[in-house]
């Protein structure tokens, strides 16, 4: 077996151990074990913020600099706001939620214990046009009112609960890729990394609260003041119904061009595709974009800041589906910069 | 035997995968399962003892094997599945579901991300014909090297346990009414028992249609799995039936009225045995007992069901509790009517 299909198979494994956790916005901490295992083998120190940001250090040589690579713990998902009168729950959504993706859907209602459930709707008043307001919709765990309030407190998250499988052409469906796909890249990165020099420190973190503003970016940049920051996170693959998308899966990773990105730091990227052969798909994004990206680049003076993304289709839905190849991709393309930045970030001068 | 058979594929005109299972614990219970050209099993199972007068007594008991799913109808020039629901699929539950072709190439029901739809899109659920399945394709020539158009979707099984006594699976209706006719088929009964495993319930009772063409019965009991829609901003009155209720007896519905006195013998039975009863608080919907009921000179049908919620979705619940019920009912629902055939002993007077 060839070293690629080796670490495409392992990239395959820990996106389905990933997917498979649960890390609903400010409830990251679960993630520390997958964390340590993929990332820690690489890096000589570690540490959580009180936000629940998780820092991994891989140092490079002194003096040379800090890289951040940042992709977000935390997956969008559900929070319990009441128990009605017959033991349903009732629920808000944490990030952005599509309520006509929620019927019949199975969940996990992390309570006093994990309480495997699935989302109900009142079929008498379906109308046939409408999707089911979220107001109609309830999580049903089979228990009656007492049980339930004895078991399930408002703010208690759930997750959806949907196995990582593979489809055709190393294609993978599952939950939470947005953004467990970008804690993968890093992995691969470091991982690829290991044993190579490289000039500044890399610092890698796994951010809490991005689905809800990023949040734990802000924090991150506040107290990592690094040279500069590359967000690694997904972007909208094109579908059927999305034809004015332009990223494809399975066509490589995907760098952004907009004014939430340094045009040095991203044309470096570029050019780093180009003489590796990896290939690069091209996204604009006129604005602030919705990642990282968007805090990284305002912290302390300002940060030149990159965004690489996996191309995904069916975002923020429990079938999200990526392609393991553009994973494996965005991860070796990372490594490539990093290995090939100049000894002193700082005479890099991605500047304006 | 009910998580496997819930596990099974068998859509409507598919059900092959199904029926084996059915056909091979038939067998492990000494019957010989018969086929007909429909696909419909068929097994006996003679009188325990053939001189007792309840022996004369022929019920037929009849439970679905089919379940509603997708026909795969065009493969787009992306490698993109179309398909046509086959029986009663509301759209409401397709969006981002997984589904499984030939019983294990998996695929996903996709929906335009949240992000990128207009916000009249938000508001309006996507005609059928919007919708698509992935499975991974590059192309249309990669997609045909797996799938042809006419292959059929059935959603992926999805079995757990959980609740107070509950399950969640794929299919329940009718797998349901399968794993307790096999229950059933497993025991000696005073009088002869027909065990029928349909196909095409889910399409307008064709297999039953067939079915009525050759069997003869003194009474049909179909075994069924029906709506209990006791889901919240459900008035009382909507809710047809309860889970936790108790098995159900049809009154009516769109294909069959119920005699009164099979209905009543029900009632005085689930009474007498102590087991919780409900009436099926509504009349859509029909059974195999509609096309059974007018085999040749007329059948008598009831209907005896399993309340289960979310049915037709990939996450139907029904409760233990129920089912032992169910169960209970339909044991003394035979022995009673077989005790009925059966003259008092004689000094007893009449």
């Amino acid at each position: 077996m060839s070293e690629s299909t080796d670490l495409l198979l392992w990239v395959e494994e820990i996106l389905a151990e990933g997917s498979a956790l649960s890390g609903v916005s400010a409830h990251e901490a679960g993630l520390g074990p997958y964390l340590a295992k993929i990332w820690g083998p690489s890096c000589t120190e570690s540490r959580t913020d009180a936000l629940g940001n998780q820092f991994y250090l891989k140092p490079g040589r002194r003096g040379a600099g800090k890289i951040l690579l940042a992709a977000h713990a935390d997956e969008i998902g559900l929070v319990v706001t009441a128990v009605d009168e017959k033991g349903f729950i009732r629920f808000a959504p944490v990030g952005g939620v599509d309520e006509r993706a929620l019927p019949a859907q199975a969940v996990m209602v992390h309570g006093r214990r994990d309480l495997p459930g699935v989302i109900c709707f009142a079929a008498a008043k379906r109308l046939a046009d409408k999707p089911i307001p979220l107001a109609h919709l309830a999580v049903d765990i089979g228990y009656g009112r007492e049980e339930t309030l004895a078991l399930v407190r408002p703010g208690d998250p759930i997750s959806f609960a949907c196995e990582f499988k593979l489809l055709l052409n190393h294609t993978g469906t599952g939950k939470a890729l947005d953004d467990r796909a970008g804690l993968v890249v890093l992995a691969v990165c470091l991982r690829d990394l290991t044993g190579r020099t490289h000039g500044p420190d890399v610092l890698a973190v796994a951010t809490a609260q991005e689905e809800v503003g990023c949040r734990g970016a802000v924090t991150t940049a506040f107290q990592a003041r690094p040279d500069a920051a590359i967000a690694v996170d997904v972007t909208h693959a094109q579908s059927p119904d999305a034809k004015q998308v332009t990223a494809q899966l399975g066509r490589g990773p995907v760098i952004a061009r907009g004014p939430n990105l340094h045009p040095l730091l991203t044309e470096y990227l570029e050019e780093l595709a180009q003489s590796e052969r990896i290939p690069l798909q091209t996204e604009a994004i006129p604005r602030a974009t919705g990642t990282d990206a968007r805090a990284l680049q305002l912290a302390g003076q300002g940060v030149p800041t990159a965004l690489i993304s996996v191309p995904l289709r069916y975002m923020h839905t429990p079938v999200e589906t990526i392609s393991a190849q553009d994973v494996l991709l965005a991860g070796k393309l990372l490594a490539a910069a990093i290995a090939g930045l100049s000894p002193d970030l700082q005479e890099l001068e991605f500047r304006y | 035997m009910l998580e496997k058979l819930s596990r099974l594929d068998g859509v409507a005109g598919q059900e092959k995968a199904v029926g084996e299972a059915i056909a091979a614990r038939l067998r492990e219970i000494g019957l010989i399962p018969e086929t007909d050209r429909m696909g419909n099993i068929i097994a006996r199972r003679e009188p325990a003892d053939p001189t007792d007068p309840a022996a004369a007594v022929h019920m037929l008991l009849c439970a679905h094997m089919d379940e509603v799913g997708l026909l795969i109808t065009d493969i787009t020039a992306e490698g993109f599945l179309k398909f046509s629901p086959v029986g009663g699929v509301d759209r409401a539950v397709l969006p981002a579901k997984r589904v499984r072709l030939h019983g294990s190439l998996p695929g996903v029901v996709g929906i335009k991300a949240i992000h990128l739809q207009k916000p009249e899109e938000r508001k309006k659920l996507p005609e059928i014909d919007a919708f698509y399945i992935d499975i991974g394709a590059t192309n249309r020539e990669d997609a045909e090297k797996q799938v042809k158009i006419g292959d059929m979707a059935c959603f992926e099984d999805s079995w757990r346990e959980f609740g107070s006594e509950l399950f969640m699976g794929k299919a329940l209706d009718d797998r349901a009414g399968c794993a307790l006719l096999l229950e059933i088929l497993a025991r000696d009964h005073p009088c002869r028992l027909t065990g029928a495993f349909t196909v095409q319930e889910e399409i307008g009772l064709r297999g039953a249609q067939v079915l009525a063409n050759s069997v003869r019965a003194d009474l049909v009991v179909v075994l069924e799995a029906t709506a209990a829609l006791d889901a919240p901003e459900t008035e009382p009155e909507e809710t047809v039936t309860v889970l936790g209720g108790g098995p159900v007896c049809y009154l009516m519905d769109a294909g069959a009225v119920y005699p009164r006195e099979l209905v009543r013998a029900v009632t005085d039975c689930a009474r007498t045995e102590g087991v919780p009863l409900q009436y099926r608080r509504g009349a859509a919907g029909g059974n195999d007992a509609g096309a059974l009921q007018t085999a040749g000179a007329g059948l008598r049908v009831v209907t005896l069901a399993l309340p289960c919620r979310y049915i037709h979705t990939m996450h139907s619940v029904a409760s233990r509790e129920d089912y032992r019920n169910w169960k209970k009912l339909i044991l003394a629902f035979i022995a009673r009517q077989c005790a009925a055939a059966t003259p008092p002993p004689p000094g007893k007077g009449a």
